[in-house]
């Protein structure tokens, strides 16, 4: 049995200890959010957060995380309130399909709780592993200057 | 729309997720389950003029769309043409997303399409429904209905207002105007705004629905090794040892199918999906690899050649190209070569199907609905009415979720299961059995005449056909292929001949956004700035001599309804070098480049700014573009559009390279087939020019003009003509 802290809920799930824990939160814990693109850790649409950090959750075993918090897509917004970098994305109109956007919103949060304030060499750096097929990517800078100006970083 | 709930439509929307005959998108509209109510009753007193609109007497607005959402805005802008005639606010209605269904007329997502065979369709509908209203409203008030109007759901009459909720049962009983008067341009509210996407908010809380995210009770997931050249077969596997795989329920083979979609596999279903990978990694299926594992890459590329050097089929001729090269005081040639190339949407194909006796649902992540519907009838040996097709939104689709394999493979494996199995493709599955953007080599001739007048134009196109996928289909290009930027070539030359030449292909070849229209923008606009530079001139100059004075073309593969018109093309061009500001002086190694392109009856044109190190890296700066796609309804989306087909196009031109070994595709994830990433992307300029009568296609026409605006910089900043794409591993230093 592996223990796991998710959106600050406490979830125990028998799982194969090898089982990423792409699919754990997918299909053990029917959290859809989270998106599977690549299985090898090379285009970031599975991003979570573990205690804080962005990982990569197709490459991230069951095993490994337990006993750990893990953040989602799901746990970011309060209620009916986004989140400030999903207010961001939302303000912007970055989506087209979407279906990077959860990780390419969990690698921002994380580089505006590292650096609130980043310069467009610091977003091409910290995003530049999350891969979008739409060609998102001058929206998802704007979106990520415009989350920092409103303190996205600091919530 | 057939089923209409007894239980009130607010309620049963967000309990139930589905309305009509519809499904519901995202938490935001009211998804919150993808599994049907049976036994519900038509309610009175729900006007239902029409498939697309309906409202209740508790006042909720349905809109269903028919067109599929994969990024491009086919949800919101179908929407805004409806909820423009109707009068309601985009953000008061709920949206339902359309079963499978003939009633709604062609509902394939593809060949950018929707608001253009769309844009009187549903303004006619939303305009029937509103004035029915206003007519209700009028009888009950007893006045005429020119004195009343329709405004944010509700009739106005002086001070009095009755809102459509209020008016739904009595206008159920009136007739449908056969020919209902559509609003003045002029007095749209809707048209011509930006607007957000619908899905925006659900995106980015997680909560739309993708094909992948479909979850049903019982539900097996199931992932299938396949044969990793098309049409081989099965020698054998071992079923035990994918078993022996905790969760791993079942292990089932399949035969490919009678029209060609699938090939034979072997499934392994499971309770959750990283267990069906594990179990289909312990198979080791032993395959006979059939006719087919004959193309191997290297060697393909002088079949194709030896192709081009002879003659094919005519697509176009004027005057006579023969005579006028041989009169010709010097003939240019050029060839390029392009490869196979995959779609690499971030969502890889995705459907679930639920076999019950002799019925069927699906959920698929598909641009064509009805497609599906006879594909999993066909397959499961059962009407068509029997089969329903739910869509969920696309992670990306790119053509490639034009074909319905995927839901035929996933129907089979419920069927012979007995249980929900949701069929999941893997980034490797998506690369290695995918229906291919076809490689192609292309060589084109100008004859110039003594005073370096250009007198003749040939160019010969060598690319598998899409009739190779199928048994019935031909390995030759058909006109509507060859009308794809090969006879669509707009200059005035005074001697045209235009071929498409015919050659197999060992894989599967299909639709890929803007299709043939990549090579042949990339061919037809490297020549021409090849040949502006052989005789000197200006290549934007050149180009629009060549224009000349505007025209209509008529060349195959066009629909006379939406006519070709060469001023339009010429509008957009001249408009992206004044973006450009061209013809400035730029520091050494910095070079523009331009090209032009016409497809999906839309007219774009780009510069691109480029810089090109000594160790020969590639910088793109910026791409400055000017579109024409008629009379714009979501400026927002347009702009979206043509920065993402920036970013298509360039992915392309760099890295976009399928190879084959014996007739297996040798890519499998993004470390060998890369795709741009936010570092390389450069700054898009969209401005956007509106002529015409009737929006045309924007989800593809601003991949073809890219790679050549690219190649045409390089060309311009290092003196390297690039002819042979991507531009991977070649040296541009």
């Amino acid at each position: 049995m592996i223990t796991l802290l998710v959106n600050g809920e406490r979830q125990t799930v028998d799982a194969d200890p090898a089982m990423p824990l792409l699919w754990v939160l997918r299909d053990l814990l029917h959290l859809k959010g989270t998106k599977y693109a690549c299985g090898a850790g090379l285009c970031g649409s599975c991003t979570v957060h573990v205690d804080g950090e962005p990982v990569r959750s197709c490459i991230t075993t069951a095993e490994s995380v337990d006993g750990r918090a893990v953040t989602t897509i799901e746990g970011l917004a309060d209620g009916d309130d986004l989140h400030p970098v999903q207010l961001a994305w939302f303000e912007t109109n970055t989506p087209q399909c979407g279906y990077c956007q959860p990780g390419q919103i969990m690698t921002a949060v994380a580089l505006l709780e590292r650096s609130p304030k980043p310069t467009d060499a610091e977003i091409d750096e910290a995003m530049s592993g999350n891969l979008c097929r739409c060609g998102t990517y001058l929206r998802l800078r704007e979106a990520v200057h415009q989350a920092a100006a409103s303190g996205g970083g600091e919530s | 729309m057939s089923t209409v709930t007894k239980v009130s439509r607010r309620s049963f929307l967000q309990t139930t997720g589905l309305a009509g005959t519809g499904l519901i998108l995202g938490v935001r509209n009211g998804w919150a389950s993808l599994i049907p109510v049976p036994g519900l009753e038509p309610e009175s007193g729900v006007f239902e003029p029409n498939v697309w609109v309906s409202i209740g007497e508790d006042g909720v607005v349905s809109l269903t769309v028919h067109r599929q959402e994969m990024g491009q805005g086919a949800r919101t802008t179908c929407c805004m043409l409806l909820a423009e005639e109707l009068e309601v606010d985009l953000e008061d209605v709920a949206v339902v997303q359309a079963l499978g269904d003939p009633r709604y007329g062609n509902q394939s997502t593809g060949g950018s399409t929707t608001v253009r065979l769309n844009w009187i369709p549903l303004r006619r509908a939303g305009a029937a429904a509103r004035e029915m209203l206003v007519e209700a409203a009028a009888r009950r008030w007893g006045v005429p209905a020119a004195d009343c109007r329709a405004e944010s759901g509700a009739v106005l009459h002086g001070s009095e207002r009755l809102t459509y909720g209020e008016l739904a049962a009595a206008a159920a009983e009136l007739p449908v105007p056969e020919e209902p008067s559509l609003k003045d341009p002029a007095d749209f509210k809707l048209i011509g705004t930006p607007r957000r996407l619908i899905d925006t908010e659900d995106m980015v809380r997680g909560d739309a629905v993708y094909g992948y995210d479909v979850d049903l009770p019982d539900l097996l997931v199931a992932s299938v090794e396949r044969s990793p050249v098309a049409k081989g077969s099965i020698l054998g596997f071992d079923a035990d040892a994918a078993r022996a795989v905790r969760d791993v329920v079942d292990v089932i083979e399949l035969e490919p199918n009678a029209t060609g979609l699938t090939n034979a596999g072997v499934a392994v279903l499971a309770t959750n999906t990283w267990a069906a990978m594990q179990g289909r990694a312990a198979l080791n299926v032993q395959w006979e690899p059939g006719p087919l594992a004959t193309e191997t890459s290297d060697q393909r590329r002088a079949e194709l050649e030896q192709i081009a050097s002879g003659t094919g089929t005519v697509a176009r001729a004027e005057g006579d190209f023969e005579a006028a090269a041989a009169a010709a005081e010097s003939v240019f040639e050029a060839a390029y070569y392009a490869p196979y190339a995959v779609h690499a949407m971030m969502e890889p194909p995705a459907a679930t199907a639920h076999v019950e006796g002799d019925r069927c649902d699906v959920w698929s992540a598909t641009q064509a609905p009805q497609w599906t519907v006879g594909e999993v009838a066909g397959a499961l040996g059962i009407p068509g009415s029997n089969v329903a097709v739910h869509v969920t939104l696309l992670g990306g689709a790119f053509g490639r979720k034009s074909k319905p394999d995927y839901a035929v493979e996933a129907a089979l494996l419920s069927q012979k299961s007995g249980r929900p199995v949701k069929l999941l493709f893997t980034r490797e599955d998506e690369i290695r059995h995918a229906f291919y953007h076809p490689e192609s080599y292309q060589v084109l001739r100008a004859a110039l005449g003594p005073d370096g007048s250009p007198t003749g134009w040939m160019h010969r196109s060598v690319f598998p056909a899409i009739g190779w996928t199928f048994p019935d289909g031909g390995a030759t290009p058909t006109g509507q292929e060859r009308g794809l930027g090969l006879s669509t070539m707009p200059y005035r030359f005074p001697n045209i001949r235009i071929e498409a030449g015919r050659v197999a292909s060992s894989v599967r070849i299909g639709w890929m956004r803007s299709v043939c229209n990549m090579f042949h923008a990339t061919a037809v606009q490297s020549f021409m700035d090849e040949l502006a530079h052989e005789l000197g001139r200006d290549p934007v100059e050149f180009h629009m001599a060549m224009l000349g004075a505007p025209r209509v073309l008529e060349v195959e593969g066009i629909d006379s309804q939406f006519p070709y018109d060469t001023g339009r093309l010429k509008a957009v061009g001249e408009a992206a070098a004044e973006m450009a500001d061209w013809g400035r002086t730029l520091p050494a190694r910095q070079g523009l480049g331009f090209a032009m392109h016409y497809s999906f009856y839309s007219y774009a044109a780009m510069v691109a700014h480029v810089s090109v190190g000594q160790e020969g890296e590639l910088t793109v700066h910026q791409v400055d573009t000017a579109v024409d796609c008629g009379p714009v309804v979501n400026p927002d989306a347009i702009e979206a559009q043509m920065q993402g087909a920036v970013a298509m196009g360039l992915s392309l031109a760099k890295y976009g390279r399928i190879t084959l070994r014996e007739g297996a595709v040798e890519q499998g994830n993004y470390h060998d087939y890369p795709v741009l990433r936010m570092s390389e992307m450069p700054r898009v300029n969209v401005r956007i020019i509106q002529t015409g009568e009737v929006p045309t296609g924007i989800g593809e026409p601003g991949v073809p003009p890219t790679m050549p605006a690219v190649l045409n910089a390089i060309f311009a900043a290092t003196g390297k003509r690039i002819r042979d794409l991507p531009l991977a591993g070649q040296d541009l230093g």
